[in-house]
Protein backbone atom coordinates (compact mmCIF):
# COMPACT_ATOMS: atom_id res chain seq x y z
CA UNK A 1 0.00 0.00 0.00
CA UNK A 2 1.21 3.47 -1.09
CA UNK A 3 1.02 6.22 2.35
CA UNK A 4 2.88 8.90 0.15
CA UNK A 5 1.06 11.02 3.44
CA UNK A 6 2.83 8.99 6.01
CA UNK A 7 6.13 9.12 4.30
CA UNK A 8 5.93 12.92 3.86
CA UNK A 9 5.14 13.15 7.15
CA UNK A 10 7.93 11.39 8.92
CA UNK A 11 10.28 13.31 6.25
CA UNK A 12 8.44 16.95 7.72
CA UNK A 13 8.35 15.81 11.07
CA UNK A 14 12.47 15.23 11.44
CA UNK A 15 12.99 18.33 10.02
CA UNK A 16 14.28 17.21 6.67
CA UNK A 17 15.28 19.67 3.92
CA UNK A 18 14.13 18.87 0.83
CA UNK A 19 12.24 19.86 -2.15
CA UNK A 20 9.43 17.67 -3.55
CA UNK A 21 10.08 17.03 -7.43
CA UNK A 22 7.81 14.69 -9.99
CA UNK A 23 4.36 13.83 -9.62
CA UNK A 24 3.48 14.26 -6.09
CA UNK A 25 4.99 17.77 -6.90
CA UNK A 26 2.02 17.23 -9.39
CA UNK A 27 -0.53 16.92 -7.47
CA UNK A 28 -0.10 19.21 -4.64
CA UNK A 29 -0.50 21.82 -7.46
CA UNK A 30 -3.84 20.48 -8.60
CA UNK A 31 -2.74 17.83 -11.22
CA UNK A 32 -5.45 14.66 -11.31
CA UNK A 33 -2.29 12.17 -12.50
CA UNK A 34 -1.48 9.69 -10.87
CA UNK A 35 2.31 8.54 -9.57
CA UNK A 36 3.74 5.49 -7.96
CA UNK A 37 6.51 7.37 -6.26
CA UNK A 38 7.67 10.24 -4.44
CA UNK A 39 10.62 12.12 -5.67
CA UNK A 40 12.39 14.61 -3.63
CA UNK A 41 15.92 15.95 -3.92
CA UNK A 42 17.58 16.09 -0.86
CA UNK A 43 20.15 19.04 0.98
CA UNK A 44 23.55 17.01 1.27
CA UNK A 45 24.81 18.66 4.23
CA UNK A 46 26.15 16.13 6.78
CA UNK A 47 23.31 16.68 9.48
CA UNK A 48 20.38 16.59 6.89
CA UNK A 49 21.71 12.93 5.98
CA UNK A 50 21.78 12.17 9.27
CA UNK A 51 18.29 13.29 9.89
CA UNK A 52 17.10 11.61 6.43
CA UNK A 53 18.34 7.98 7.50
CA UNK A 54 17.15 8.75 11.39
CA UNK A 55 13.86 9.24 9.94
CA UNK A 56 13.33 6.66 7.23
CA UNK A 57 15.23 3.52 9.14
CA UNK A 58 12.02 2.37 10.58
CA UNK A 59 10.45 1.90 7.00
CA UNK A 60 13.37 -0.75 5.77
CA UNK A 61 14.58 1.15 2.79
CA UNK A 62 16.03 -1.31 0.59
CA UNK A 63 17.07 -0.45 -3.75
CA UNK A 64 13.96 -0.90 -5.61
CA UNK A 65 13.96 -3.85 -7.89
CA UNK A 66 17.36 -5.24 -6.53
CA UNK A 67 17.33 -8.67 -5.67
CA UNK A 68 16.64 -9.81 -2.29
CA UNK A 69 19.47 -10.30 0.11
CA UNK A 70 21.95 -7.79 -1.12
CA UNK A 71 24.01 -6.19 1.53
CA UNK A 72 22.66 -3.30 0.99
CA UNK A 73 22.70 -1.02 4.45
CA UNK A 74 20.78 1.90 5.20
CA UNK A 75 23.26 4.50 6.71
CA UNK A 76 25.11 7.58 6.55
CA UNK A 77 27.81 6.18 4.54
CA UNK A 78 25.35 4.47 1.97
CA UNK A 79 23.60 7.94 1.11
CA UNK A 80 27.08 10.41 1.45
CA UNK A 81 28.58 8.18 -1.39
CA UNK A 82 25.24 7.72 -3.13
CA UNK A 83 23.78 10.46 -6.02
CA UNK A 84 20.48 9.17 -6.60
CA UNK A 85 19.17 6.04 -4.60
CA UNK A 86 15.64 5.22 -6.26
CA UNK A 87 14.19 3.18 -3.02
CA UNK A 88 11.45 0.75 -2.13
CA UNK A 89 9.86 1.27 1.62
CA UNK A 90 6.96 -0.41 4.08
CA UNK A 91 5.32 3.13 3.36
CA UNK A 92 6.02 2.73 -0.55
CA UNK A 93 8.48 4.22 -3.00
CA UNK A 94 10.56 7.01 -2.75
CA UNK A 95 13.39 8.47 -5.10
CA UNK A 96 16.36 10.31 -3.07
CA UNK A 97 18.13 12.42 -5.76
CA UNK A 98 21.08 14.85 -4.90
CA UNK A 99 20.51 16.16 -8.39
CA UNK A 100 17.89 16.44 -10.80
CA UNK A 101 18.57 16.48 -14.80
CA UNK A 102 17.26 20.32 -14.96
CA UNK A 103 17.52 21.38 -12.05
CA UNK A 104 20.66 20.56 -10.56
CA UNK A 105 20.79 20.26 -7.14
CA UNK A 106 18.89 21.32 -3.64
CA UNK A 107 20.02 24.73 -3.51
CA UNK A 108 19.69 25.25 -6.92
CA UNK A 109 16.14 24.13 -6.74
CA UNK A 110 15.37 26.07 -3.32
CA UNK A 111 14.72 29.41 -5.29
CA UNK A 112 12.45 27.61 -7.73
CA UNK A 113 10.28 26.47 -4.91
CA UNK A 114 7.49 27.22 -2.69
CA UNK A 115 6.42 26.24 0.53
CA UNK A 116 2.67 24.20 0.98
CA UNK A 117 1.74 23.61 4.29
CA UNK A 118 0.91 19.54 4.83
CA UNK A 119 0.04 18.26 8.26
CA UNK A 120 0.75 22.13 9.87
CA UNK A 121 4.34 21.89 8.63
CA UNK A 122 6.08 24.00 5.48
CA UNK A 123 7.10 21.29 2.81
CA UNK A 124 8.52 22.69 -0.07
CA UNK A 125 8.00 21.95 -3.47
CA UNK A 126 8.98 23.21 -6.72
CA UNK A 127 7.02 25.61 -8.62
CA UNK A 128 4.97 24.42 -11.59
CA UNK A 129 7.00 26.52 -14.10
CA UNK A 130 9.92 24.44 -12.72
CA UNK A 131 7.93 21.43 -12.51
CA UNK A 132 7.53 21.76 -16.20
CA UNK A 133 10.86 22.34 -16.82
CA UNK A 134 12.09 19.04 -15.45
CA UNK A 135 10.09 17.49 -16.83
CA UNK A 136 10.88 18.34 -20.29
CA UNK A 137 14.60 17.66 -19.46
CA UNK A 138 13.98 14.36 -18.27
CA UNK A 139 12.99 13.91 -22.02
CA UNK A 140 10.79 10.99 -21.36
CA UNK A 141 7.60 10.51 -23.54
CA UNK A 142 5.60 9.24 -21.10
CA UNK A 143 5.63 12.79 -19.43
CA UNK A 144 4.70 14.53 -22.73
CA UNK A 145 0.94 14.01 -21.47
CA UNK A 146 1.75 15.57 -17.93
CA UNK A 147 3.62 18.64 -18.93
CA UNK A 148 0.93 19.49 -21.50
CA UNK A 149 -1.57 18.92 -17.99
CA UNK A 150 0.56 21.06 -16.43
CA UNK A 151 0.68 23.31 -19.02
CA UNK A 152 -2.78 24.15 -18.42
CA UNK A 153 -2.88 24.33 -14.67
CA UNK A 154 -0.18 26.83 -15.35
CA UNK A 155 -2.23 28.96 -17.68
CA UNK A 156 -4.72 28.82 -15.40
CA UNK A 157 -3.05 30.16 -12.47
CA UNK A 158 -1.43 32.98 -14.63
CA UNK B 1 12.76 29.94 -18.91
CA UNK B 2 9.10 30.35 -19.42
CA UNK B 3 7.84 27.34 -22.10
CA UNK B 4 7.05 31.17 -24.08
CA UNK B 5 10.78 32.47 -23.85
CA UNK B 6 11.87 29.12 -24.74
CA UNK B 7 12.40 28.29 -29.05
CA UNK B 8 9.35 25.70 -29.99
CA UNK B 9 10.45 22.66 -30.68
CA UNK B 10 9.10 19.27 -32.22
CA UNK B 11 8.46 17.86 -28.74
CA UNK B 12 5.75 21.56 -28.54
CA UNK B 13 3.44 20.53 -31.27
CA UNK B 14 3.02 16.97 -29.45
CA UNK B 15 2.19 18.64 -26.29
CA UNK B 16 0.08 21.17 -27.53
CA UNK B 17 -2.06 18.09 -29.08
CA UNK B 18 -2.33 16.60 -25.92
CA UNK B 19 -3.26 20.18 -23.99
CA UNK B 20 -6.18 20.02 -26.34
CA UNK B 21 -7.52 16.90 -24.45
CA UNK B 22 -6.47 17.85 -20.82
CA UNK B 23 -9.90 17.00 -18.51
CA UNK B 24 -10.35 20.84 -17.10
CA UNK B 25 -12.44 19.77 -14.73
CA UNK B 26 -10.43 17.72 -13.04
CA UNK B 27 -8.13 19.94 -11.90
CA UNK B 28 -10.86 22.58 -10.90
CA UNK B 29 -12.02 19.90 -8.74
CA UNK B 30 -8.82 19.24 -7.51
CA UNK B 31 -7.87 23.24 -6.89
CA UNK B 32 -11.44 23.03 -4.63
CA UNK B 33 -9.06 20.32 -2.51
CA UNK B 34 -6.30 21.50 0.15
CA UNK B 35 -2.78 20.28 -0.75
CA UNK B 36 -2.86 17.63 2.00
CA UNK B 37 -6.88 16.74 0.67
CA UNK B 38 -5.10 15.96 -3.17
CA UNK B 39 -2.53 13.69 -1.97
CA UNK B 40 -4.93 12.03 0.41
CA UNK B 41 -7.07 11.65 -2.67
CA UNK B 42 -4.62 10.25 -4.84
CA UNK B 43 -3.21 7.54 -2.47
CA UNK B 44 -7.05 6.20 -2.27
CA UNK B 45 -6.78 6.02 -5.78
CA UNK B 46 -3.59 4.13 -6.13
CA UNK B 47 -4.33 1.89 -3.71
CA UNK B 48 -7.58 1.35 -5.12
CA UNK B 49 -6.18 0.24 -7.94
CA UNK B 50 -3.80 -1.98 -6.24
CA UNK B 51 -6.25 -4.09 -4.21
CA UNK B 52 -8.23 -4.65 -8.12
CA UNK B 53 -4.89 -5.64 -9.50
CA UNK B 54 -4.51 -8.25 -6.39
CA UNK B 55 -8.17 -9.36 -6.61
CA UNK B 56 -7.71 -9.94 -10.87
CA UNK B 57 -4.21 -11.84 -10.26
CA UNK B 58 -6.00 -14.25 -6.93
CA UNK B 59 -9.03 -14.43 -9.88
CA UNK B 60 -6.68 -15.76 -12.37
CA UNK B 61 -4.67 -18.09 -10.51
CA UNK B 62 -7.25 -19.74 -9.03
CA UNK B 63 -9.03 -20.21 -12.63
CA UNK B 64 -5.97 -21.84 -13.63
CA UNK B 65 -5.42 -24.44 -11.17
CA UNK B 66 -7.22 -27.57 -12.02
Amino acid sequence: MMQFRTLLEVLLDDEVEFILIGGVAGIIHGSARATGDLDVVYNRTKDNIAKIVSALAPYEPYLRGAPVGLPFIWDEATLRNSTNLTLTTTLGDLDFLAEVTGGGSYQNLLPLSEEFFIFDKACRVVNLETLINLKRAAGRPKDLEAIAELNKMLKKQS
Amino acid sequence: MEKNERERCSIDDIIDLYEKDVDETLIMENLKLTPEQRLKKMEDFMNTMELLRESYLKTKRSRSQP
